[in-house]
């Protein structure tokens, strides 16, 4: 289409002189596009974690170092963390919300197209600041994803990398989350209510809202670190006067609310394949609502649940007790919830729905082992073991990660145009969660029979259920190129997906052919 | 007989933006989550934390300027009349009106497919200009037919 002369009409003129190769991908402005992208880039960290995962299990199959150094051991787990939580987990979801919301709310792209780009754009130099960071003198980071000092004033360069790339994926954290907001609250087709939305919009509206709550917190936070390490300030450095305790409230007060931003995405990607595959709509959606938006409002008080041990007076780790264990009230709510959805549904198990019981059953384990954390007296005994470890594991992988994958398999026909292969998406479901218990389980036993965690090394007494949890690790890592198998399959061919490949499935995106188009939804449709 | 005519062959639409969201509660939104912010900052900044203000504060100015980038749009209309004299388009985008006078006679309405829909084009010689972009696949028709009939009796 030629330019029109003196016409207002630029909606459509950027289909047509659009780059191709590669520039089209640096340049792109389309919601889809970006989305693939923020997916991709998710699951390539997400493969790099994995193989810094492999690393330390690798190191743990057996008492004694064999593998790496203990450095460079605690360089795999913070890179690992960092990586995992803000290169893979966050922008999976970061990639749905940017796919599906335009298409859920009928809108024909996000609020703020070119910063759109700007965000997804951001991503790779923090990712290369970050892997990069393993070649200079001293290494990366060696502090815990968590970032702690007094360690981290005294590393080296790799530490200042880790804290700019932290930076970086925070504004882009921050720029995706006002366009998700903005594009929530003015974009909505007509006659969809806040409370009509598809509960996945609703818990991005949410998860949104914590990110600008919290993330200046840690910009703050890791930015004195920074002026503690180079500018001469002492708000952590004992030797200053300085407080390192006060540094971990700065750093829990954003990390709690952190994890839910991880977690409610994945309840949302739940709360739309559970009614899809029990032919019945969501049970309880205004309480989900609520229950979403209570979580996210007591994420904020609950913070010093993870500092038990720095010496607190009584009633602060009485006060930090009970406000976590009512978390335990709205979570409860939605499990019911999801459960009560199935309850006489005529329910099918295809892929997408095999992970999110999954997530279902695991997801609710690892609340309850949350909740025993939650005790004080308990939790000083449990602190920094491995019993940690396997309870956020069973959140972040059989919670985040499973709900992920329930989404990836649940939207693919509509990416791809594509069913894809459900005998190789079955045999991804059951590997991965036979080899995620058979990783994590057993380190609840480690745990509570006293194995710290950020050990390279440990004693004799741990080595059976280390060399399962490492054969467990392997195994799950190895599963999880059953799914690249997946949507490489799926994307060259595979019978053609209809506009609404699940029968029980409801929203706007159905509506669109699949593939979906380019452009959809340019004019809003009606939605009754 | 020929007053009656011009009476009925006048012809006025007014087509908006669809925005899920009143300003006013956009506006209540973006206090609510500025006090917000501001009280989380200065909380920190009692105890000694006061690095998290300027992070705050710039993040809630890029909330307020992307609202305000958006609010901008808030007022985008079309608005199309017909009458004796003229065809009137006005477009709105932006807060920045455009508009464009068609001789009646002249002017024709076309469809044309573009992508995965249509939109309607008013255009008289060289010139023209997009309409109907708010309304959707039906209207966008409607809008082209009934049009092109007003436009059609004006032709003597
Ligand atoms: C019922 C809900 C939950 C409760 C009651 C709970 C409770 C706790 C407690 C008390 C700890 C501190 C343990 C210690 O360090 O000694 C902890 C650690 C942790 N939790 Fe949760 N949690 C819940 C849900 C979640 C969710 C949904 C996620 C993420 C998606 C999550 C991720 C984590 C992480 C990453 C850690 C370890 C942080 C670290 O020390 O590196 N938790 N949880
Ligand atoms: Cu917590």
């Amino acid at each position: 289409m030629a330019a029109i002369p003196g016409g207002a009409d630029h909606a459509h003129d950027h289909d047509h002189h659009q780059p191709s190769g590669i520039m089209r991908w640096v340049t792109t402005t389309n919601h889809k596009d970006i989305g693939s992208m923020y997916l991709w880039f998710s699951f390539a960290m997400f493969l790099v974690g994995g193989v810094m995962a492999l690393v330390i299990r690798a190191e743990l199959f057996q008492p004694g170092l064999q593998v790496v150094d203990p450095d460079r051991f605690n360089q795999m787990t913070t890179l690992h963390g960092l990586i995992m939580v803000f290169g893979a987990i966050m922008p999976a979801f970061v990639g749905f919300a940017n796919w599906m919301i335009p298409l859920m709310i009928g809108a024909s792209d996000m609020a703020f197209a070119r910063m759109n780009n700007w965000s997804f754009w951001l991503l790779p130099p923090a990712a290369i600041l970050l892997t990069s960071s393993l070649l200079v003198p001293g290494g990366a980071a060696a502090s815990g994803w968590t970032l702690y000092p007094p360690l981290t004033v005294q590393m080296g360069i790799g530490m200042d990398m880790a804290i700019f790339a932290v930076h970086i994926l925070g504004i882009s954290s921050i720029m995706g989350s006002i366009n998700i907001v903005t594009t929530l609250l003015n974009m909505r087709a007509p006659g969809m209510t806040l409370m009509k939305m598809p509960l996945f919009c609703w818990t991005w509206l949410i998860t949104a809202y914590l990110v600008i709550a919290v993330m200046p917190v840690l910009a703050g936070a890791v930015t004195m670190i920074l002026t503690d390490r180079h500018f001469g300030t002492s708000f952590f450095n004992a030797a200053g006067g300085g407080d390192p305790v006060l540094y971990q409230h700065i750093f829990w007060f954003f990390g709690h609310p952190e994890v839910y931003i991880i977690a409610i995405p994945a309840f949302g990607v739940v709360s739309q394949v559970i009614p899809a595959f029990s032919r019945k709509p969501l049970f309880g959606y205004a309480s989900m609502v609520y229950a979403t938006s209570s979580i996210a409002i007591l994420s904020f008080i609950v913070w010093a649940h993870h500092m038990y041990t720095v010496g607190m007076p009584v009633a602060g780790q009485l006060y930090f007790m009970f406000a976590t264990m009512l978390i335990a009230i709205p979570t409860g709510v939605k499990v019911f919830n999801w459960v009560a959805t199935m309850w006489r549904g005529s329910l099918s198990f295809e892929t997408p729905m095999l992970f999110s019981i999954g997530f279902l059953f695991l997801f609710t384990l690892g609340g309850f082992s949350g909740l025993v954390l939650s005790m004080t007296a308990v939790d000083i005994q449990l602190h920094d073991s491995y019993y940690v470890v396997a309870h956020f594991h069973y959140v972040m992988v059989a919670g985040a990660l499973f709900s992920a994958y329930a989404g990836a398999y649940y939207w693919l026909p509509k990416w791809t145009g594509h069913m894809y292969d459900e005998k190789l998406g079955k045999l991804h479901f059951w590997l991965s969660i036979v080899f995620f218990n058979m990783t994590f389980f057993v380190q609840h036993f480690l745990g509570l029979a006293g194995m710290p965690r950020r050990i390279p090394d440990y004693s004799l007494q741990f080595a059976e259920f280390n060399m399962i949890s490492s054969i467990g690790a392997f195994g799950f890592g190895l599963s999880q190129l059953v799914f690249l198998i997946v949507v490489l399959k799926c994307i060259k061919g595979g019978e053609k997906a209809s506009a609404k490949p699940w029968d029980g499935a409801e929203g706007l995106e159905w509506t669109v052919p699949s593939p979906a188009p380019h452009h959809t939804f340019e004019t809003p449709p009606v939605f009754k | 007989m020929s007053a009656v005519l011009s009476q009925s062959s006048e012809f006025s639409i007014e087509a908006r933006r669809n925005c899920s969201m009143s300003p006013r509660a956009l506006l209540t939104f973006f206090l609510v989550t500025c006090a917000l912010s501001m009280a989380i900052a200065a909380a920190w900044a009692a105890v000694g934390v006061w690095w998290v203000f300027p992070f705050a504060g710039l993040e809630i100015s890029a909330l307020g300027l992307a609202f305000i980038a958006y609010g901008r749009r808030v007022g985008d209309f079309e608005r199309i009349h017909l009458d004796d004299e003229r065809l009137l388009v006005e477009v709105c985008e932006k807060t920045r009106v455009s508009r464009y006078e068609f001789a009646p006679a002249w002017a024709k309405v076309e469809t044309r497919k573009v992508g995965f829909g249509s939109e309607v084009v008013v255009r008289c010689r060289d010139r023209q200009v997009t309409v109907g972009r708010y309304l959707d696949e039906k209207g966008r028709a409607k809008l082209a037919r009934d049009l092109a009939g007003k436009l059609r009796e004006r032709r003597f």
